[in-house]
């Protein structure tokens, strides 16, 4: 599974293209969709994809583009808040409990 | 519609909703504070961020003290100030004004998913901002007319967060 910060030249999107890994990607019409919902947490549909994945024992998880530190870590809310950032957030958060442990910027199943 | 036509609509709406969270704004207490912290309204922008997130910005300013007030339909709404002697905002380095409250009283950093649809949240999260805000507004805005100063409390502010981070998820 592939995570990052979006990118029109590539991003996470394209490394998962080019390598064939997993990636989620809201789309411009569900996103829009869901903005005007009134559904107040928009994030669960990322956490649901996050889960789905732990639950199906995706061997790695990797973080493409940016230290994962440098994104929780910014003083700088448009960083910090980022969708991307929740997911790290997430991910440090739950991952563990799955099974998976944090190995630079990637999250790796050391507990099948 | 055509293409025109659609961008012409688009924009005329993003118009409408940014002169309203500008008045939403100005007639809140928030509002009243930048006023008396001599901030002027001096910009009112749409943009587009990770591809296709409607972001909202309102922009305050009192001498090099840049503040901003944003608002990401479907994520978050802060407030975040800089220090800048130029006046392109895209190339200002922001920093939360949540991170600086919580450094300044030494608190946990808030991280918790502040969730803001509609306008009437968008109040509510403002009144909260406020509250937090008025005690220490002076000396923050204070820290944000030089320069160096600022360079220094950035620095201050990433160990601070790093700590905060180490703590919260047990990391060595």
């Amino acid at each position: 599974v592939v995570l990052g910060a979006y990118d029109p030249n590539g991003g996470y999107i394209g490394d998962g293209v080019e390598n064939g890994g997993i990636f989620f990607d809201t789309g411009k019409e569900v996103w829009d969709n869901l903005t005007k919902s009134g559904l107040d947490d928009i994030f669960a549909v990322n956490e649901q994809f996050l889960i789905n994945q732990l639950e199906a024992g995706v061997k790695r998880i990797d973080f493409v583009g940016e230290d994962i530190w440098n994104v929780v870590n910014s003083p700088d809310p448009n960083i910090s808040t980022s969708f991307r950032a929740k997911e790290i957030n997430w991910l440090l958060q739950n991952a563990k409990k799955y099974g998976y442990e944090l190995q630079g910027n990637s999250w790796v199943l050391v507990q099948p | 519609l055509g293409v025109g036509a659609t961008m012409k609509r688009d924009k005329l709406f993003h118009q409408a909703f940014l002169n309203e969270l500008s008045e939403v704004i100005e007639n809140s207490e928030f509002g009243q504070l930048m006023t008396n912290l001599n901030f002027k309204q001096i910009l009112r922008q749409h943009k587009i961020k990770d591809g296709f997130h409607n972001l909202y910005i309102i922009g305050y300013e009192s001498k090099q003290c840049k503040l901003g007030v944003f608002y990401e339909v479907g994520n978050v709404f802060f407030v975040a100030l800089a220090f800048s002697l130029s006046n392109s905002w895209d190339e200002y380095k922001w920093i939360g004004l949540d991170y600086l409250i919580s450094y300044i009283n030494k608190e946990p950093i808030t991280r918790e998913i502040k969730r803001t649809p509609g306008m009437e949240n968008i109040k509510i999260r403002l009144t909260e901002i406020t509250e937090k805000f008025i005690p220490v507004s002076v000396q923050i805005v204070s820290l944000f007319q030089d320069g160096e100063q600022v360079s220094k409390l950035t620095e201050l502010l990433e160990v601070y967060i790093r700590e905060d981070t180490r703590r919260r998820y047990n990391l060595k």
